[in-house]
């Protein structure tokens, strides 16, 4: 075989076997549960109580995005147990006044983690869901797959907040910095704007 | 004839020149979250890549210093699009790590290309532009970790390839200093 063949051929082969290792570690990724302990910000809270429930992903977007929404609550008064979406997260929501909901999305779809934790929690008893996810480029499908979802399970879905990586969120004139800090900064003030409609609910 | 010919020869370079340029509004895009107008500045530069070589051997004189240019302007566009994309949040952070180190590999063991049989290495700028160009362009987060990782894992892999071949060409060498003749006896230096 002709020399530049063999070294193309070589190079499909290693791609080829390095995509396929990818795709299995990928998909195992992106439905692992991650376990994280519940994490408490302003305990004394007079606002209310709220659980936030949220997958990680695979990169600190989502985390960031999340902890600045965490941010949000607790400096409108809000006390907040943040944990990840996993067997170790509270399936008995009756102590909380809001829970928050967060997921990349994947595929078109919120995490296999946060499904399963929806359907692990089967009744929401009427209570303020706020969803928060983040996407590349369009969390929409994904938003009304979850908020269904959530309503099934006698949630009472309260916010839709999406935001995304690969196209520029909204309010770019409100915001300043990269996507991904006004999307940080969104995430605070959605969480601010949220909580006296959320509380009174 | 020779006018229109180093006429192309320059604009091998100019083509080159252009992919550096198109470095910062690659990243600058990404990081604003335009990723398709990222991907299209980007399939521009994979363009160029295409063209700048031929000319420059066609019409013009290749040289070291031309190889060394388009392969530090290949590590820029592909840096940029990777940085832009760790930090509008959409692939972590260890895949640029790992094309920084291909780089660095690349660059660090210049020596042992006769000896070493490298396939992926002569074709990683490609792959990895066209990795980037696809998250980039995609709108799905899926589908970019897929490609992340698996341009992290190729440019690990050659990594790991080049720098293996290097400590073995440079092994028998600094071996034959150190290791006793054949039949020698070994003595410790305390008796």
């Amino acid at each position: 075989m002709h020399r530049a063949a063999k070294a193309i051929l070589s190079a499909l082969v290693l791609v080829g076997v390095a995509g396929a290792v990818s795709a299995v570690w990928v998909s195992h990724a992106v439905k692992r549960e991650v376990e994280a302990p519940i994490t408490t910000l302003n305990v004394n809270g007079q606002t209310g109580k709220s659980l936030i429930v949220h997958h990680p992903g695979l990169t600190g977007f989502q985390e960031q995005v999340t902890a600045a929404f965490a941010e949000g609550l607790a400096q409108s008064g809000w006390r907040v147990d943040r944990t990840t979406a996993s067997r170790q997260a509270p399936s008995d929501v009756s102590g909380y006044d809001l829970i928050v909901l967060g997921s990349p999305v994947y595929g078109g779809a919120a995490a296999v983690p946060l499904r399963d934790y929806i359907a692990r929690v089967a009744d929401f008893q009427g209570k303020p869901v706020a969803l928060l996810l983040t996407a590349a480029g369009d969390a929409d499908d994904a938003m009304e797959a979850t908020a269904a979802a959530v309503t099934t399970e006698r949630g009472k879905v309260v916010a839709r907040l999406g935001y995304t990586t690969m196209r520029p969120n909204k309010a770019a004139a409100t915001y300043s910095g990269s996507n991904s800090e006004r999307a940080v900064a969104m995430a605070r003030d959605a969480a601010r704007a949220l909580a006296p409609r959320a509380g009174g609910s | 004839m020779g006018t229109g010919a180093s006429a192309l020869a320059v604009a091998g370079h100019v083509l080159t020149a252009a992919r550096v340029a198109s470095a910062a509004p690659i990243l600058t895009w990404a990081g604003a979250g335009h990723g398709r107008w990222a991907a299209g500045l980007l399939a521009f530069a994979m363009l160029t890549d295409l063209a700048d070589g031929p000319l420059a051997r066609r019409y013009g004189k290749p040289s070291r210093a031309g190889a060394w240019f388009d392969v530090w302007a290949d590590f820029l566009v592909v840096a940029a699009a990777f940085t832009g994309l760790a930090l509008a949040g959409t692939i972590a952070f260890w895949p640029l790590a790992a094309v920084v180190a291909s780089f660095v590999g690349f660059l660090a063991t210049p020596g042992v290309d006769g000896g070493i049989y490298d396939p992926v290495g002569r074709y990683l700028g490609a792959i990895l532009m066209a990795a980037a160009a696809g998250m980039l362009w995609s709108q799905d987060l899926l589908l970019q970790q897929w490609l992340a990782t698996t341009a992290g894992l190729v440019c690990l892999a050659t990594t790991c390839v080049r720098l293996g071949f290097a400590v073995r060409i440079a092994q028998p060498r600094s071996g034959a200093s150190c290791a006793p003749p054949k039949g020698s006896r070994s003595v410790s230096p305390s008796r």
